[in-house]
């Protein structure tokens, strides 16, 4: 397989109960093996209404106290969450890795009480291909 | 269009432990070779942040850092034994991003980069990745 520098903005669809939090890592994962990004940055985006993109430890716990920091400063407003929390983030990937660390993970946090399949854009930008990519 | 990566290792104590990771993103900028691009620096884990900010306003950013998400309500703990450090990452962020320019990072004069240690750790290893585009 050939080695190609370049830019690829791939679509993704989960699956939401309107009202909680999605873990995307395996997903964003899966794309950037499939997609064969070796040496770069994976950027995950959500253009949903009232849905955001963070990176947080995912644990039950901790999706309550985001909970609460989110109606604490934002009330029940998800277009402040949404500025708050970002509709973004972003991480290097080495060796066809994406470099997390110990508990970091992406997630979708959804308080649109719209219950569906959220779409969320994950951007491969750097070196592809030009080693072993296992599917 | 190229990619350069490195990885830095260092050591850190906390809480509210502060690095100083300037000089390092220009030695990675140097070695890239790279003259115009963005260099991303993200540090991994799930409770560390990375700080732009100028450089005598450092302290006064660590003690705001110390400030951000006391237990809501007061008094009452978080779910999580670490949910402190944990916010504090998410909302100050592991990632920044820093242009490059002539191959040096076009920070302003008096300005760093800057690495925060939420926890009370003592001789923790941590890594950033320095990933420079151009």
């Amino acid at each position: 397989m050939g080695e190609e520098t370049l830019v690829k903005v791939v679509k993704v669809w989960v699956r939401s109960g309107g009202y909680g939090v999605v873990d995307l890592t395996e997903t964003v994962k899966d794309v950037v093996r499939v997609e064969g990004l070796r040496e770069g940055l994976v950027t995950v985006f959500t253009p949903e209404p009232g849905c955001s993109v963070t990176m947080i430890e995912y644990e039950p716990g901790l999706m309550k106290d985001l909970e609460r920091v989110v109606k604490e400063y934002c009330g029940a407003n998800p277009a402040l969450a949404e500025a708050l929390v970002g509709k973004f983030a972003a991480a290097p990937v080495i060796n066809g890795e994406v470099a997390l660390g110990a508990f970091k993970h992406f997630v979708l946090v959804d308080l649109s009480r719209r219950a569906g399949v959220k779409e969320v854009l994950v951007t491969l930008e750097g070196v592809h291909g030009g080693a072993e990519v296992q599917d | 269009m190229k990619v350069f990566t490195a990885v830095l290792r260092f050591r850190t104590n906390g809480p509210s432990g502060i690095y100083d990771l300037t000089d390092a993103l220009r030695s990675v900028i140097k070695a890239s070779g790279v003259g115009e691009g963005v260099a991303w620096v993200s540090a991994k884990g799930a409770t560390p942040a990375l700080l732009i900010v100028r450089d005598d306003a450092v302290d006064d950013a660590v003690r705001c850092a110390e400030g951000m998400f006391p237990a809501i309500p007061p008094g009452e703990p978080w779910e999580h034994g670490n949910a402190y450090a944990h916010l504090r990452s998410t909302v100050l962020s592991t990632l920044k991003a820093v242009p490059v320019l002539n191959g040096e990072p076009a920070l302003p004069q008096g300005y760093g980069l800057y690495f925060l240690e939420t926890r009370p750790v003592q001789n923790h290893l941590r890594q950033v990745v320095v990933q420079v585009h151009g």
